[in-house]
């Protein structure tokens, strides 16, 4: 699952900022500080990099970054849109 | 700080070894190098190409501290300025790609003409990786360390206005301006600031359809990448690389150094940052690859 690769992802990228949290899928990452400005950098680029989409600049937005929901909300819809061409 | 006989250089002490810094190149457009000079004799070259933008001032001390090691093991190391940066003269909107490799052969002259060293290394890092490997092209199975390089030219630009957009997505950006009115900004204007930095539209235009492969070329060569990351996986564009360098029987590998270097963010994630350990741990490990790429070919 997406969720579960980000989660991986974060857990493994920002194990000190993540630590002591319960990583669950609402879980608000850039409200409680376990995603900075450079980790959100990171992990565009991995998602990027892992699922093969593109993230445009205007999609940087906490509405796509809040929870992994989010993020893997975000990544299903461009997976989707590459899809259909 | 004494004056040497040129005038356009200055020596002193480092340790065992010397640091010349001055000018060289011709006068018109002249180019800022600093030479460390081990104690005796040395046995070999590398040459240091530095990144651009924020980028440079995040990796100086790593390259000041690379050079001591290597001059330490009987290493001559020129660092320097390309035109239109630091020191050096012209201005930063004369800078394309061409200028920069044009810079890194006329430094490399330099190098071996000031200190008689025939066999040379090259380290360059982010877009300066770019830079050293169009130059190491041209020597023959010259060794090549590269920091972090920027594998394709184009998503380095991109990732220099993500980060302003991520930036003013957290409020700590100036201005938030956005990825087209930047884009059209480089169009008209010239350049678009990031972070504070200008970039040109020449040197963007000079590096569209360029890559980190097609400058190292297919001439087999000594190949150490080192990415710089916290999470433990090769990246794929790093991972593919050094793939293709493999086939083509290049001695390439990359070894990831555990940390993390906030290119282009002035300042953001440096609580993340132990730079310190991370500058030790990637000049060691650089210092090391380089010394038994130079000396075993230099007893051949």
């Amino acid at each position: 699952m997406i969720e579960d690769k980000v989660r991986g992802f974060i857990l493994e990228e920002f194990s000190s900022e993540a630590a002591g949290t319960a990583l669950t899928n609402d879980f608000p990452l850039l409200e409680r500080q376990v995603i900075d400005s450079l980790g959100l950098f990171h992990l565009v680029g991995y998602l990027e990099d892992e699922f093969g989409v593109e993230i445009l600049d205007e999609e940087l937005i906490p509405q796509n970054f809040g929870t992994i929901s989010d993020i893997a909300r975000l990544v299903r819809e461009k997976e989707t849109y590459a899809a259909r061409g | 700080m004494q004056l040497a006989a040129d005038d356009r250089v200055a020596t002193r002490p480092d340790g065992d070894a010397t640091i010349e810094a001055g000018f060289f190149g011709p006068e018109d457009a002249r180019l800022f190098g600093s030479l460390h000079i081990p104690l005796g004799s040395p046995t070999a070259g590398v040459l240091v190409c530095s990144p651009l933008h924020a980028d440079f001032v995040k990796n100086y001390r790593s390259e000041v501290q690379l050079a001591r090691r290597l001059a330490d093991r009987g290493f001559a190391v020129l660092r320097f300025h390309y035109r239109g940066q630091g020191h050096s003269d012209r201005e930063p909107s004369d800078i394309t790609f061409s200028s920069l490799v044009d810079d890194a052969v006329l430094a490399l002259e330099d190098l071996r003409s000031r200190t008689g060293v025939e066999r040379v290394g090259f380290m360059g890092c982010r877009l300066g990786g770019l830079v050293a490997a169009a130059a190491a092209s041209k020597v023959e199975g010259a060794p090549l360390v590269l920091w972090e390089p920027v594998v394709r030219p184009d998503s380095y630009v991109r990732e220099a206005i993500r980060s302003k957009t991520i930036s003013a997505l957290s409020g700590s950006a100036t201005n938030g301006m956005s990825s087209e009115a930047l884009m059209r900004s480089l169009d008209e204007q010239g350049s678009m600031d990031i972070h504070g930095y200008p970039i040109f539209r020449d040197l963007v235009r000079s590096l569209e359809g360029r890559s980190l492969a097609g400058e190292v070329g297919d001439e087999p060569r000594p190949v150490h990448v080192i990415q710089i990351s916290r999470g433990s996986a090769i990246r794929r564009d790093l991972a593919e690389v050094a793939d293709d360098w493999s086939q083509l029987g290049f001695a390439a590998d990359v070894r990831r150094v555990s940390g993390d270097v906030a290119w282009w963010f002035r300042g953001a994630g440096s609580a993340r940052e132990e730079p310190e350990a991370l500058t030790n741990e990637v000049v060691t490990d650089s210092a090391d690859w380089m010394t038994v790429q130079l000396e075993s070919t230099s007893k051949t």
